[in-house]
């Protein structure tokens, strides 16, 4: 199936236009009437949708990255600095 | 040794180039959580240090290696911060959030330590140049005329991956998500890293980075589109 923007509200926006917004537009960001255009956009367009979709799975995903820690060497002498600065 | 570092400005908030309100990050640029925390590292709370060691140690590593030759020297980077952190912490006034002075002396630290392995700064600022102009997406995955210029021609398509664990279970997608970022030069990196793998709020980011918001955008938009094309790649 295929969405037609002519059922729409048109918003006035490329897909071009559309994705470049995507980082404003999903920090709530944009100005509200550019705002209120990408989201109607994204209403009519399944294609813009599944790259809006895409750069917020990324996001979440780069978040449950494991976390990696110093060295039990290097903690080891953080530890040490960090007690010594609190021994006097 | 740490000398520069541990006496690190903390006033990047209000650097002029940072298009949003500074005086609302001035006023709240510590959180009662951030408040209690430094409360506790200065009663000498060990605890307490390695949950901030433990929380940012990943991102500062990521991030400095953005700046220098491979990751043995970033860690030494990321040691020589965590080092100018527990030296100037008595005299940190929280006129910035905590975050942003930590990522602020490892910036610092990472850069002077690329400049003396003689990857010359220069480039990343011709690097950030270009950036601004440039394409985030392949110009070709739009339709260049017709009615329909500017709309897809070559349409992501929709992944089957559709959380992040399961993303994240997909090894060839973590690996060109890790390959993707790695490769990034340092001006797109580091937005991606703090936005994205912190979770940064995009004002603090462009306080510890000093750039405008319109540059934050600019920036991540590029990153994640490099992310996002290898992922695209790997899951085929
Ligand atoms: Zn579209």
């Amino acid at each position: 199936m295929k969405d037609h923007p002519s059922q729409w509200i048109p918003s006035g926006l490329t897909c071009r236009e559309t994705a470049g917004l995507a980082g404003e537009y999903l920090d709530d960001r944009l100005p509200l009437l550019a705002g209120i255009r990408v989201g109607l956009h994204l209403a009519s367009c399944a294609h813009c949708r599944a790259y809006f979709s895409q750069i917020v799975l990324i996001g979440e995903a780069a978040r449950l990255f494991p976390k990696t820690v110093p060295s039990p060497v290097n903690r080891l002498r953080l530890r040490r600095h960090f007690a010594a600065q609190h021994s006097g | 040794m740490n000398s520069v570092a541990a006496t690190y400005p903390e006033s990047l908030e209000q650097h002029p180039s940072c298009e949003t309100p500074s005086s609302s990050a001035k006023a709240t640029a510590l959180t009662n959580e951030e408040r209690r925390l430094i409360g506790r590292l200065r009663t000498g709370d060990e605890g307490a240090f390695d949950e901030l060691v433990n929380r940012h140690h990943g991102a500062l590593v990521r991030m400095a290696m953005g700046h220098v030759a491979d990751r043995e020297v970033a860690e030494e980077v990321a040691q020589d911060t965590w080092m100018a952190v527990i030296e100037g912490l008595h005299r940190f006034e929280g006129r910035s959030s905590l975050r942003t002075w930590i990522f602020g002396i490892l910036i610092h630290k990472a850069k002077d330590r690329g400049v003396r392995e003689k990857r010359h700064t220069t480039f990343s600022a011709f690097e950030s140049c270009e950036d601004e102009h440039d394409e985030a997406i392949d110009p070709s995955r739009f339709r260049q005329s017709g009615e329909w210029a500017g709309h897809w021609a070559f349409p992501p398509q929709p992944w089957d991956e559709q959380t992040p664990e399961k993303l994240l279970a997909s090894r060839e997608a973590v690996e060109a998500m890790h390959k993707a970022i790695d490769a990034l030069p340092a001006t797109l990196k580091d937005v991606l890293i703090l936005r994205d793998i912190e979770g940064v709020e995009a004002k603090e980011v462009c306080a510890i980075l000093r750039i405008t918001e319109t540059n934050l955008y600019v920036r991540l938009h590029r990153a994640r589109e490099r992310v996002r094309t290898a992922v695209e790649a790997a899951l085929g």
